[in-house]
Order: C-alpha cells, then structure tokens, then sequence
C-alpha cells in the first residue's frame, strides 16, 4: 500500500514516534535511537514513498548542520589545540584505521566465499570500508551530553566529552565536504574544497553586508525574518545543489551567513528550534525507515535463504557496535590518562562518547545518496547507530559503577601520574583540613585557611589546574579524591575536617563513610538529599541557595526597608564582583552553566 | 539507489514569500496577502514557475492543521468563559446575517443557488489570522475588544470545522441526505470531541507532567498526539467502512480537537510558542499555494462582482457587529473596536471554497473560487487599515454615535499584571525572596518550566506560569514589561537580556549570572543587582567555617538552624531524579 499520501504517511511515522518516545523515557534512553527504532517499524510496513520522505529528511539534515554552524561560528576560535583536542585526534585516527581494516576483513570474507550462500550485491572494499571507519570514529555532541538527562554532573568528564565531541564534529563537516566529492581522488575533491571556499565566502559577505539589510527590511516582524532566514538556508542549499556539492556545506555555509543575536530575535531562534526538531525528528525516522529488516515470517519459512544476505549486515552492525561501545572507551580512557587526567573522570568520559555519532548517520546517508556507500553498508552504519545509542544510554547511566566495577577489579591499573609533583603533601600531616576541589569554592576556602594559619591539603582532579596549584597551594593533590593513591598521601583518617565541595554521590558516600574519626562537610543542591546527607553522619552540608538566599535576604530587606538606594545596592554587587573571582578552569566542585534543554 | 533533488518548488515558494513577505511588511500589508498574492505571480496565473507538488500539497495540508491545532492549543475555556454567552449570543446571529446577507447578494448576481450558497457560507466568518494578528501587533489582543473578536472568531471556527465536514461528505442528494451527514458529522464530532475532552481530563495532565520539563519530548509528543487525530480524522472512512458507515471527518476539527485537548493543560501557553513557528512556515505554504490552481482568468473572472460583494459586505458586517455587540450592553468604544476589526472574509472563507471546489462532484467551479479569493483578499487588505487606524477613526466618529452610549456596560475583566513581582524560575533563593517581597507586594507571579515547582508556587498561593521565558508569549502574559519587580534566578545570560531589554526603566531587576564576565554585562544592560549565588554561598559558608574554628557552640546552632528547616518541609520540593538544568 504504497498508495497513501504523504501527510498520511507522516501521520502514521508521527503516531508512531509518540509512544515510543514516551516509552523510551520512562527507561531513561535518549531521543535519537527511538527515532530511529520509530522508523524501523515504520518502514517495515511498507509505506513510506523514500523519495518523498528523504526530501522531507533532507531538510532535517540542512536545519541539523545549520544549527550547529549558528552556534559554532560565534564561539571564539582558538588557535591553540589543546590536549583534549590532540586526544580527539589520536582516537578518531586509531578507530577510524580499525574500522577500516574490520570492514575489509569482512569484505575478503565474502570475496573469498568462505562462507557458503553468504553474501550481498556489491562489494565491500576499500571506499566503503571507509567509510565504516569514519562511523566507527566519529561520536558526537549532541547525543554524547544534551540528550541524557543526568543527576550532578561531573564537570571535568563533562567538559572532557564536550570538546572531543564538538572536534568530532567539526572532523564530520570536514568529511562530509570531502564525501561530497562523489570520489576519493585528489582534482575533484581539490574542486569540491574550491566550491566549498567560494560558499563560505558568500556567507561571510552575507554576514557582513546583506543580513543587515534584511534586519532592515524585516522591520522588526518576527514571522518574516524567520521566514527569510529559512529562505537563505534554501538559497544555499541551493547554490550546494548547483555546484553539485552536498548540502550540508550550504547548510553550514548558510549558518555561518546568519547573524547569531538570540537577544533581538530569540522568537526568531525559538521558531528556527521548533522547525529543525520537527524535521530532525522526520530525518532520523525516515533513516531508521531506511533498513530492511528480514520479514519475521520469512525467517521462520526460509530461514537460510532469507538471512543469507543479512548476515554480513549484521556482522558489520555487530563489529561496529564493539568497536564504539567497547574499544573506543577503552581507547578514550587510556589516552586521557595518559595526559593525566584521573582515572575516573577518563572513564566517565570515555563511557560518554561510545556511540555512533548522527554525523556518521549524515555522512553515510549523502553518501548513499551520491552512490558512494552501497546499501547493506549502509544499513550496518544506521543498525549499529541505533544500537550503540541505545548501549551508551545505559553505559552513562551506570558509569559509576563500571569505574568502580573495572577499579576493583585492577583493569584500569595504576594512576599515571606524569608530573613529578604531583602531590606537595608534606608527609605524616595531621588535623589538616582537606579540601576536595579547587574552583571558586575551594580556592576561597584554601584562601581562609591561610588566613588562620590552618593547614590544609587541595584535592583537585583537573590537570589544567596544575598551575594555579602549584603557584597558590602550600600543599595539594592532583587526583582523584577516592583513589587510594589520594588517600594515602593526604591522610584523610588524621585530618580535622573534610570539605567536599564536589559534589558527585561516589565521593560523598566516600566521604560519610570516614565521618565517625573525622569531621566531614559535603555538598549538595537537592535540598531533601541535604537533610539525608545530615542524618547520615555529615557535620554540616553546603547547600549554596540555602546558603546564598541567607545572604542575599538581608540586602533585599535593606533595598526595600530603605537602609539601601537603589544605586547602593548596585555599586555592593559591583563591588562584589571583583572580590569573588573566577576558577581558571573548570573544576569539578564548579557549578555547571545551565546545560540547554535536550534537543534534537 | 535513491535519486533526490531539492524539493525546488518548495525552495522557489520559500525564497519567494521571503521577498513577498519582506514587501508586505515595509507596505504594511499583512504576510498572508504577500503569500497570497506570491502564488499568483510564481503560479500558472503569473510567470508560472511553480507547479503544485505531492510536497507542497502536504506542506499546504500541514499549514491547516498546524492552524487549526494552534487554535485548539488557545481556547483555554476557563480563561473566556466570562465571555462565552455574550459571544455565542452574538457570532450566531451575525453569522446568520452575514451567511444571509452573502447569500442575497451572490444570488443577485449571476451565480446559481447552490454557489451562492456556498459563497454565503463562505463569507460569514471574519479573519483569524489577519485580526489576532494586527490585535497582536497592536498589543490589543487583552483588551476587552481584543478578548470579544478573539472569542467570535473562534466560534466562527468551530462553525467552519462543522461545514468542512458536512462538505467533505460530498454533495447531498437532498434535504434528508444533508440531514443524515450532519447527523453523522455531529455524532462524530461528539465523540471525537468527547474523546479530546476525556483525553484532557484523564490521560493528558499525567502524561505531560511527566515529559513537560524536556522540550524536545514535549514538543514532539504533542506533535504525535496532534498526529493521532489527523490520522484518524483523515482515515475514518477506512475505519468505519467495515461498519457499512460512510462517513467524513476533516483533518481541520481533528487537529483543532487535539489542540483543545492540549489547551485545558497548564503546558498549554508553553506549547503555542513552539507550534507557532512551524505554523507560520507551513500556512505560508497553504496561502501560497492558494493560487497556484488559479489561472490568472479564473481569479479575474468576476471582479467586478467581487469589487460590489467585498465593499457591501464590509459595511453589512461592521452594521450587525455593532448592533449586536450594542445589544449585549458593551459600552461605545468597545462596541466600535469589537466590530472595525472584523469587517474581512477569512481564509476560512477560502478554506471552504476550496473544500466545495474538491468535493466529488465539485459544489462550484474554479471561477467561483477565484471570486470568494479575491473577495477575501481585498476585505482583508482593506480592514487592516481599520483596525490599524482605529482608535483614530473612533475619535472621528465617537460624537455621533453617542446615542449608542451604554449607561452601564459591561466592565472588562481585570486578569493583566501590573506593578506586580515577576519571579522567574523558584528554587530556594526565590522562595526567600518571595517572603520578603510578599509583605509589600499582594500580587506575585512566578514563571517556571519544572512541574514540581509549578505545583509548589500554587500550592503556596502564588500565581504560576508554566513556561520558557524565551518565548514571547510567556513574557507577554507574565507582564514583564508593567512589572515593578523582577527577581530572575535564571543563570542562562540569553534570558536575563532579553528580561532586561523588556523591562522598563522603573522596575528594579534582580538577575542571576555564573560568571563574573555574565554579571558585569548585566549590570551594563541595567540589573539592579546580579547575584552570584556561588560567591554569596562561600561568604555565608565562611562565616560558618569561622565559627567552626573558634566559636564552636555559634556553628552548633547554625547546623541545628539549617537542619531545622531542611527537615520543616518549608522548602519547595526539589525533584530527586533531575540535576539543576530546569530553573529557566
């Protein structure tokens, strides 16, 4: 029944995604693979006019790339590749080259026949083993950090995560333009590169001088700006279309052209989010619709013939799915270590990005659009995608415990710790205070225990704040808190008190369990854990609205009994802001910025 | 394996509203007849560069739906019900007139019964884009002008999802078919909306508390559940074909029905600043591609009829607004207000026509939709200079009307905000905040987007509004820009600007920044102070520190203070399973 019309068809697609989104959610997994599964289902009813639907998809994919290119080309560019980066890098490089070489050892399997009756249409070689290289490298941004509602966040793993994947997914664009090539020699994708720069180039004098006219023109109307900002997105994948390049570089060339000022426009940004959400959500069903599962009852019927050319599909999804859920963490962990980090935070990182990135799904989709990628390759990348979203779901969910799990079990070794000093604990110290984290919280504490000559030993995880210890702290420890390295050298069963200002459940459970020998303040926002945390040993627990309100009342009582002027108050909070300077770097006890709500 | 182009009629529509819309705007026409008139140059009437596509097509379809969705997702019942009976009191016999009125005068003119029947039913209702959105830019959408075209607009509507599917039930073969189709349509509207409405009370509050606070999943189930009635509304022919029933839904009363449902829910206000959006793109599809089946002799045809029709019909309804709004006792300017916005004929109008047009075998022809179009495009062009004008236009006139004058009208509603406390986002620094400010302030306002907190505010006895305050309309109905105080514990910068740039010079503003970067360019934008709750919590905590070294029995107390009242229950009720990432 190929009969029904389109808003037919993306009525039963829509009817579809509704419950299992609802479903997925009272499991905790994220949007995107339920998209995908809601395509899954829908596409093995037949439906679905591809054609139609990928145009419609296509859409999604401009709206995706347009929306991280507003966002990209308004952030600072930095010249400087920070370690992080170099650690995105070495690891795209070892799973892309694994990748590839699994695909083509897949590949010679079947060339050679070595397993009877087993096989597809098409050969699996090198371009296309790329590709399954470029699937397995490539995590990303968007289901890595926004899509998974989690507790405390950590914010040195969060950060850790973010970088390499927004590196990832800046490396995706780069390959996306390369992929758009249509072939892997050198003149036509020196041409592509060429086509791309003269897009670019548009969109910069765009930026400059044009979308101050249309500012202009639009008058202040919401609704028309919001269409002509649409309208420019379409020019440029327009002009991609005309120079036979993919549309995700018009896409992201349009991006760079728009002006990002969420302030004046915010209803304009607001509507250009609901309309990429619905058209992403269209693309990634519409990708998921995309896969031809084996019938169910073809299966019972002909079992052999049926899954014969599934079986490599499947062989293919398997491989992929260890290479990002298993060998890309382990890979992540070792060489975040490796630049010393501690080993928590590597772990919790790396357990964040094991997934099939939907860049990879971007790529491999213009790819087989251009008639780059063929089909069974195709559906292994978006089966293994699906898969691994899944999986990485739960992997964050209990990251915790697999550290912990791994810990115990000696698989994550010992600390590498490649300063000399790092630790500056004086050995044998005693009714110390130990101050775990070193953001604006336990800077300022370390600042007033020098102020009443108490000592006082810093833990800090984040080897980016390496210096400001070493310059500032008479004594410190570059680790993790629980690790038993940490512990031996900061001598917690001696100190006279213990401030957490982290505020991650392993470290405070950690550090409730010393509370009977030592006195222990932890922190936490969630006030009815707060009244837990005191009940369970803790001599007192930081709540910092609780603690800030306290403060905060007593000038607004001053403003409105009149013991202020207004220009009082003003120049108290001027003043203020100079006292309580920023962390350098983030560290694990800061506040997180408000994350943005999860969005596709 | 899969060859696809860019959907280039879309792209051409696209690119061409854009500068359609553009020109609208600087003439200050509204959008619609920029779109409208847009599918006459691109379409077969002027240079022909467009054809009607499957896409356009469902794009077109879309736009309705998502219309009549966002009209559901408005009719929040509890907020017109003072209203209701002066306004069903008024829009059925003005839609009587009118429908009469337009009929007489269609008959006069050389079109037959049956079409000028339609052109009656056509022409009866005003527009609900062209006044809620001149009413908005105005920013009269509030008044009581404002609510009362508001309110007759949308039973206006409800009348047009009927006839749209009575009509989508094919012609009737005489006056016991009509009867049997309305039969039908009514007992598939009962249901349907019995549905909607036991959905709203049972399924619905439970199922959105739980997703509400993530937007993406909010939005895109609402748009699922907004899909359900499509779809069954669309399909039930197929569905009740085994019955042996033939029966006719239209997808326009599905959607406003799965919007009506949304609308009795606290998420609702929420909800309409994420459809909008994609309403606005997908209806500019449907007005452009309005004209893309006229050719240019068609639209023509009759203009010199449509020129006689519009103009008598823009003084017949502006003579029986105001007489009936006269009648339920609305005092003169109100009374002159109410009617001068509703003199055009409303895309509904077109909507009709064109579902009279596609009925098997068509009710009437191209040429008499081209007229119904053309009617309603030059009342709507028309009309909003009316209501743009019109509150000079009652000055003018206000000195002979006076023996119009009520002695004692109705008074408006007081629901707006003034001088109020606007609170946005409550955690425990607000909660404070709001015990201090509520002994000089009786009228506090709370804005939030976790549901928990929601329930909090209103079980404390505040008003609260679910809501993002990046979208305009929850700004608008939270009245920042008449609020004297304005206490925002959102640390996103994005919507500290926007709070800033909006409220007005007297109000004192309190804003939360991270950063001290954040918090310098706040006090340069004008916050009268930015907390910074990390630095005020390490002072507090220091004072505590201080006494934990040397004063013991001070620190004692503070602990037992501070367990006190975590333990009172006097706190707002943090939800357990979610981090910080919901106080916007």
């Amino acid at each position: 029944m190929t009969d029904v019309s389109l808003l037919t068809a993306l009525a039963i697609l829509f009817v579809i995604i509704g419950p299992l989104l609802l479903i997925a959610r009272s499991l905790r997994l994220s949007v995107v693979p339920s998209l995908i599964l809601a395509g899954l289902i829908v596409g093995q009813l037949g439906i679905i006019d591809e054609e139609l639907m990928l145009e419609l998809a296509r859409l999604g994919i401009a709206f995706l790339i347009f929306a991280f290119s507003v966002q990209i080309h308004t952030e600072r560019v930095r010249t400087t590749v920070s370690d992080t980066e170099v650690v995105a890098i070495v690891q795209a490089l070892v799973l892309g080259a694994l990748g590839v070489v699994f695909a083509l050892g897949i590949g010679i399997t079947l060339e050679l026949g070595l397993l009877a009756n087993v096989g597809f249409e098409g050969t699996l070689g090198i371009e296309q083993a790329l590709f399954v290289g470029i699937a397995a490298a490539l995590s990303s941004t968007i289901v890595g950090t926004a899509l998974f509602a989690k507790g405390q966040s950590d914010i040195v793993h969060d950060y850790l995560s973010a970088e390499i994947d927004s590196f990832n997914d800046l490396l995706a664009v780069i390959i996306l333009l390369v992929v758009s090539a249509g072939v892997f020699t050198l003149e036509p994708i020196a041409t592509q590169l060429g086509y791309g720069v003269i897009l670019f180039a548009a969109a910069v004098i765009v930026n400059r001088y044009f979308f101050g006219v249309i500012e202009l023109l639009t008058g202040g109307s919401d609704e028309s700006m919001l269409i002509s900002i649409v309208a420019l997105l379409i020019v440029f994948l327009a002009a991609a279309e005309f120079l036979e390049t993919s549309i995700v570089v018009g896409a992201f060339a349009a991006g760079l052209a728009v002006r990002d000022n969420p302030v004046t426009y915010s209803e304009v940004f607001n509507g250009l989010t609901s309309i990429r959400q619905f058209f992403v959500a269209i693309f990634f069903a519409t990708v998921g619709a995309l896969v031809t599962l084996p019938a169910p009852g073809a299966v019972i019927a002909t079992p052999a013939e049926t899954l014969s050319p599934f079986l490599p599909v499947a062989a293919l999804a398997f491989g992929l799915v260890v290479l990002t859920v298993i060998v890309k963490p382990i890979v992540t962990v070792a060489l975040l270590v490796y630049n010393g980090y501690d080993r928590r935070s590597a772990t919790v990182a790396g357990l964040d990005m094991d997934h099939v990135g939907e860049f990879s799904i971007i790529v491999a989709i213009e790819a087989l659009i251009l008639g780059l990628l063929i089909e069974p390759v195709f559906e292994a990348i978006i089966l293994a995608a699906a898969v691994s979203m899944l999986l990485s779901n739960l992997t964050q969910t209990y990251a915790e415990d697999i550290y912990r799990a791994m810990l115990d079990r000696g698989w994550l070794g010992r600390p590498y710790h490649n300063v000399d000093d790092w630790h500056t604990v004086p050995e044998g110290i005693t009714d110390h205070v130990v101050i775990v984290g070193y953001g604006r919280q336990g800077r300022r504490l370390a600042q007033f225990c020098e102020e009443i000559d108490q000592p006082y030993v810093v833990i800090e995880n984040n080897p980016q704040a390496l210096s400001a210890l070493r310059d500032e702290c008479a004594a410190y420890v570059l680790g993790d808190a629980i690790e038993p390295e940490t512990v031996e050298v900061a001598n917690y069963d001696r100190a006279r008190l213990i401030i957490s200002t982290a505020e991650l459940p392993a470290l405070t459970d950690y550090f409730l369990s010393l509370s009977d020998t030592v006195d222990v303040i932890v922190r936490t926002r969630e006030l009815p854990m707060a009244a837990e945390l005191l009940e369970r040993g803790a001599t007192y627990v930081i709540v910092p609205d609780l603690l800030a309100a306290d403060q905060l009342a007593s000038r607004l009582e001053g403003l409105l009994d009149g013991t202020y002027g207004p220009e009082e108050i003003r120049s108290v909070g001027l003043e203020a802001l100079g006292v309580g300077d920023t962390a350098p770097h983030p560290s694990s006890t800061d506040l997180p910025t408000q994350t943005d709500d999860s969005e596709v | 394996m899969v060859e696809v182009g860019l959907a280039s009629d879309v792209a051409i529509i696209l690119v061409a509203a854009a500068f359609a819309g553009i020109l609208a705007v600087r003439l200050g026409q509204p959008t619609i007849i920029g779109y409208i008139l847009t599918g006459v140059v691109i379409g077969p009437v002027g240079v022909g560069i467009v054809e009607p596509s499957l896409i356009t097509e469902a794009m077109a379809e879309l736009g309705l739906a998502f219309l009549l969705f966002l009209l559901g997702i408005k009719m929040r019942i509890s907020e017109i019900r003072h209203l209701i009976a002066p306004i069903v009191k008024i829009s059925i016999p003005q839609m009587a007139a009118i429908g009469l009125i337009g009929f007489g005068l269609a008959a006069l003119l050389p079109f037959t019964f049956e079409q000028s029947v339609i052109i009656g039913l056509a022409v009866m209702y005003s527009s609900t884009a062209v006044v809620i959105k001149m009413l908005n830019d105005k920013g009269e959408a509030t008044s009581l002008h404002g609510k009362i075209d508001v309110g007759i607009l949308l039973a206006q509507d409800i009348v047009v999802v009927i006839i749209l599917a009575v009509l989508a039930a094919g012609r009737p073969e005489g006056i016991g078919d009509v009867a049997t189709s309305l039969g039908i349509v009514l007992v598939l509207v009962t249901a349907t909306t019995a549905a909607a409405i036991a959905a709203s009370r049972y399924l619905l509050p439970s199922l959105f508390r739980r997703i509400a606070e993530d937007t993406t999943l909010f939005f895109l189930v609402a748009i699922s559940w907004l899909f359900i009635f499509v779809l069954v509304s669309d399909q039930v022919d197929v569905l009740l074909a085994p019955v042996g029933i033939e029966a006719y839904l239209s997808v326009e009363m599905g959607a406003f029905l799965a919007g009506l449902a949304i609308a009795q829910l606290p998420y609702s206000k929420d909800l309409q600043g994420r459809v909008n959006p994609l309403t606005d793109l997908f209806v500019m599809v449907f007005f452009v591609s309005v004209a893309l089946d006229f050719e240019a002799a068609d639209l023509l045809a009759y203009w010199q009829e449509a020129i006689v029709v519009a103009v008598a019909l823009m003084i017949a309804k502006f003579v029986v607004f105001f007489a009936l709004l006269n009648w339920q006792r609305f005092d003169l300017e109100t009374t002159f207000l109410g009617s001068v916005g509703m003199l055009q004929v409303s895309e509904f109008g077109i909507v009709v026509a064109v579902a009279a047009a596609e009925s098997d075998p068509p009710f009437i022809g191209t040429e008499e939709l081209g007229f119904i179009t053309l009617v309603a495009l030059m009342t709507m062009s028309v009309s909003v200079y009316f209501i743009q004008y019109n509150q000079q236009l009652f000055e003018r006139v206000e000195p002979y009307l006076t023996r119009f004058e009520q002695s004692d009208p109705v008074k408006p509603a007081g629901t707006d905000h003034k001088n109020h406390v606007l609170v946005i986002g409550y955690d425990e620094i607000t909660r404070r905040a709001i015990r201090i400010l509520e002994a000089q302030y009786d009228d506090i306002v709370v804005v939030d987007r976790n549901v928990e907190h929601i329930k909090a505010v209103e079980g404390a006895g505040y008003e609260a509004l679910f809501g993002d305050f990046k979208y305009a309309k929850i700004r608008k109905d939270a009245g920042v820009a008449y609020a004297d105080f304005i206490f925002s514990s959102s640390v996103q910068l994005e919507i500290n600007e926007i709070l800033l740039e909006e409220a007005s010079e007297e109000t004192t503003v309190f804003v939360e920044a991270a950063t001290t970067e954040q918090a310098d360019r706040l006090y340069d934008l004008g916050a009268d102070y930015v907390i910074m709750a990390p630095q005020l919590s390490v002072v507090q905590f220091i004072e505590y520190l201080r006494a934990y070294f040397s004063d013991r029995s001070t620190f004692e107390r503070a602990v037992a203070a501070d367990m006190e009242l975590l333990e009172s229950g006097l706190l707002f009720p943090e939800m357990k399973d979610r981090g910080g990432e919901d106080n916007d």
